[in-house]
């Protein structure tokens, strides 16, 4: 039997995967420059004319509700602020680096952008109520929590087809899968492909421990908020993949996220169906 | 304002400026370039609120997909099947039993 492929082996030999554009690195170097301006940043986006459309297409796109009044960078910085902007760059650049992956019945990349888009937007919803972090931390934390998920599919399509399949006949949920089948997590592949990328720790961290976020240390916050986010959109009818089952939350995190509170579940949910509708519109500029 | 339960689960759809009709209900909230809501989620379109989002140039607005009674009483059944396959009422966790419970009583709203 040939032997299985850890999950550094994985983020290490990913050849198909392309690097993240430099306009990223600059970017996260400006904004840690207290002088740098909006008009600065802009400078630095628009060097990279691909990401600088797309980046104002999606700001203009229904999700934020500006109905095409955006007209530069620049003025997207001054009304979504430099770290929406910076991780919308971010965003973009994931969601082109894995542009052209094929698709199975089980596993669908517009339906896995669809979940984590929803999942982006309902964790927003939960930090803007909560602030255990901050809301464009937590929109980027759930559109990137499963790109392990990604990297699993692209490097090794059968393994994980099995696994998928096993969730489905099987009904357990994919971790416990991946453990037995691959002897890790795919998260655990994200968190060392966010490495490799040099995503912030913060994010790094979320993407993690999302399942378990009482291991995320100082950012538990983030973690906690994503690892929700998750639990309430596969209830909501937007999962990753057909079969995804929904593990109980960690009841730290379920309590952060105020969401032990019946009032305060009863108007997340209350609020979803709009976030998840714009979540969709999200995907639809982006991809 | 939409009816009780109307916005539950309802589809977006996206009208350019020339395709609204007053009593559509809007879905995401329309703001100005500046961030300030120009109409809020939930408000019904009147002739008066179409002629000014044009005069402010707003290209498109998103607003609910109008169902019929018996479309919705479908809808209602599908998901309450769903939501007893992804969420039955024999789990033991106690916050996924309050996620059931608050997501069922939505459904009747």
């Amino acid at each position: 039997m040939p032997e299985l492929p850890t999950a550094s082996d994985l983020a290490s030999q990913v050849k198909s995967i392309p690097t993240l554009p430099s306009v990223l690195t600059v970017l996260s170097r400006r904004m840690e420059d207290p002088k740098t301006s909006s008009e600065d940043l802009a400078q630095v986006i628009v060097q990279d004319q691909a990401i600088a459309s797309k980046v104002l297409k999606l700001v203009n796109s229904p999700f934020y509700g500006f109905s095409g009044r955006i007209q530069s960078i620049s003025q997207g910085i001054v009304i979504l602020g430099f770290n929406a902007v910076k991780n919308l760059v971010l965003s973009t650049s994931v969601i082109d680096a894995f542009r052209g992956t094929a698709s199975s019945d089980l596993f669908r990349m517009d339906n896995l952008w669809v979940h984590s888009a929803s999942v982006a937007s309902t964790a927003k919803l939960l930090a803007e109520r909560t602030r255990i972090c901050d809301p464009e931390d937590a929109f980027v934390g759930g559109l990137l929590h499963d790109i392990g998920k990604v990297l699993l599919w692209t490097s090794e399509p059968k393994l994980f087809q099995a696994c998928l399949q096993l969730v489905q006949h099987k009904q357990v949920p994919l971790a416990e899968v991946e453990l037995r089948i691959l002897g890790f997590q795919d998260q655990e592949a994200g968190a060392l492909l966010a490495e490799k990328w040099k995503f912030p720790e913060s994010l790094r961290t979320a993407i993690r421990w999302r399942g378990e976020p009482s291991r995320a240390g100082n950012h538990a916050g983030l973690a906690s908020t994503v690892h929700c986010a998750n639990i309430l959109c596969t209830a909501m009818n937007a999962p990753a993949h057909p079969g995804s089952m929904i593990t109980p939350p960690e009841e730290a995190a379920w309590k952060l996220c105020g969401l032990d509170s019946d009032a305060s579940l009863r108007e997340v949910v209350r609020e979803l169906p709009t976030r998840l509708a714009s979540a969709k519109g999200f995907v639809s500029s982006a991809i | 304002m939409a009816p009780a339960g109307k916005r539950w689960y309802t589809a977006l759809v996206i009208h350019s400026i020339p395709q609204l009709r007053e009593g559509l209900v809007v879905s995401v909230a329309v703001r100005d370039p500046r961030g300030q809501i120009l109409l809020p989620a939930g408000a019904t379109l009147t002739a008066a609120s179409i002629a000014q989002l044009a005069g402010r140039g707003v290209l498109s607005v998103d607003v609910d997909a109008v169902e019929s009674p018996e479309e919705r009483e479908a809808r209602i059944t599908a998901e309450r099947t769903r939501l007893d396959e992804v969420l039955p009422p024999t789990l033991t966790d106690p916050a996924l039993l309050q996620l059931r419970a608050v997501l069922l009583e939505a459904l009747d709203a």
